[in-house]
């Protein structure tokens, strides 16, 4: 599931962004910033299907009952809070799994996520 | 200039006048970032009309016509506080004039202008810095002694925070978004099974990383930004500024990307103090959650504080400290501080 704000969102940050600005006052600081979100909106939007498909059905496997992605992940929550402190352990492999594919699509460069794909870990 | 804006630099010469003897007035008045609420000015003691050697000062107020909270820290108490890290014999520029309402520019403090690096990613990976790097982290563990060796007696009253305290705090914040986040439930799990038992009480920054220093070409220039400073367990700034977060991008260098957690504890244990690898280690998985949560919330403040750009990225951030959550509860070495 990722997170928020949605990539419409983002786009019209971008644009409200472009428009309100003064040419001779915008930094390459802000252009960068402008270029990184258009970028996450395309890894959003090519990639965000597939990654919830896979996250939905490994929830439902290991919650053994189905639902809306949103409904899951609730369910996801409640049972971490449940759950006896020595069986949490076996959520870690989904929690890692759903992690590295949404920095997949939030921020493919960040080190820990460079570390976990050289390390081989499936993203 | 606006008429308030008039009204400053007659208040502003005014109290150079008073601070810097000598000296006609504020001259080469600018304003160095906007904030929503608080101002943050650079302006000199003018010599006989012209700027000639005079003193540089930094201005850090909220003005007279902006209510002010007096809830937690306020810029009084900052000021306070920096002065007595000062007179501990932290790095921290000088303290001059905490304003009253008398100076006519509101609430702040006016202290020293100094001259460094902030940049944090020039700090770990310029050349320029390449001779510092080696000492940084360790002039960092002693700036962190001196200061949770303040008397708590020198300090104002200032908000005290247990482990739970934060840990309750944090978990509400993210829960009360409505959205599910599974990650974080699985750390808030980790972090109440190992909260430290013992609870000292000392000064603590609260913010204290690498993005909140300055650097110069004799390392450690000063320690900066001090709104965040409480009371509280003071291993939480040696586990804080080791947060992947603020490595930028330097991995393997845990210290602000430029040193090793030996090279700050030795430099901490230099100033007279003890290290609880343990206590460090509780406290960085909290730092990072912490900082996770900030970046979650952030998307209401984005939606109804005008939709800005930067903070929408800055939302979109907490999955990096997801990652940061398991590989410190989960990974190689994890619950192993070093």
């Amino acid at each position: 599931m990722q997170d928020e704000p949605a990539p419409a969102e983002i786009l019209q940050a971008v644009s409200r962004f472009i428009r309100g600005s003064d040419p001779g006052r915008m930094t390459k600081y802000d252009l960068l910033v402008a270029a990184n979100a258009l970028d996450l909106v395309a890894r959003q939007v090519g990639g965000q299907a597939e990654a919830d498909a896979a996250e939905h059905g490994r929830l439902e496997v290991l919650l053994g009952t189905s639902g809306s992605l949103a409904d899951l992940n609730d369910a996801l929550c409640e049972a971490i809070r449940a759950a006896p402190y020595d069986d949490l352990k076996r959520f870690a492999p989904h929690l890692l799994r759903t992690t590295l594919e949404k920095l997949a699509i939030d921020q493919p460069n960040y080190s820990a996520f460079l570390a976990h794909s050289a390390a081989g870990d499936d993203v | 200039m606006s008429a308030e804006q008039d009204e400053m630099m007659v208040a502003l010469s005014a109290l150079t006048r008073r601070i810097a003897p000598g000296s006609t007035g504020a001259a080469a008045v600018r304003r160095l970032t906007g904030g929503a609420n608080q101002e943050i000015w650079a302006f000199a003691a003018a010599v006989d009309g012209a700027e000639g050697t005079a003193a540089h000062f930094v201005l850090r107020r909220v003005p007279p016509s902006r209510a002010r909270s007096a809830f937690g820290m306020t810029l009084d108490k900052e000021a306070e506080v920096v002065a007595a890290a000062g007179r501990a014999g932290a790095k921290v520029p000088g303290v001059r004039h905490i304003l009253s309402k008398g100076d006519g520019l509101g609430e702040g403090y006016v202290m020293d202008y100094l001259e460094g690096e902030t940049v944090g990613s020039r700090i770990a990976r310029s050349d320029q810095f390449a001779g510092v790097r080696p000492q940084l982290a360790f002039q960092c563990g002693e700036a962190m002694a001196r200061i949770h060796a303040i008397p708590l007696a020198d300090l104002p009253p200032l908000p005290q925070k247990t482990a739970r305290q934060q840990i309750d705090e944090a978990a509400r914040l993210f829960r009360a978004t409505g959205t599910p986040r599974p990650v974080f439930e699985y750390a808030v799990r980790w972090l109440e099974a190992n909260r430290p038992e013992a609870e000292p009480v000392s000064l603590v920054h609260g913010d204290f990383r690498n993005g909140n220093i300055m650097v110069d070409s004799q390392g450690l220039r000063a320690v900066l930004d001090w709104e965040g400073a409480y009371l509280g367990d003071p291993m939480y700034d040696l586990g804080y500024i080791c947060m992947n977060s603020w490595r930028f991008g330097q991995r393997s260098r845990p210290v602000g990307g430029f040193g090793s957690r030996e090279q700050l504890y030795a430099g901490y244990e230099a100033g007279g103090l003890t290290v609880d690898r343990r206590r460090a280690h509780f406290w960085e998985v909290f730092g990072v959650l912490r900082w996770g949560v900030s970046c979650a919330i952030s998307v209401d403040r984005f939606r109804h504080g005008g939709r800005q750009m930067e903070r929408a990225m800055i939302a979109r951030r907490a999955s990096e400290t997801e990652i940061d959550l398991l590989d410190l509860i989960d990974g190689e070495g994890a619950g192993h501080a070093g």
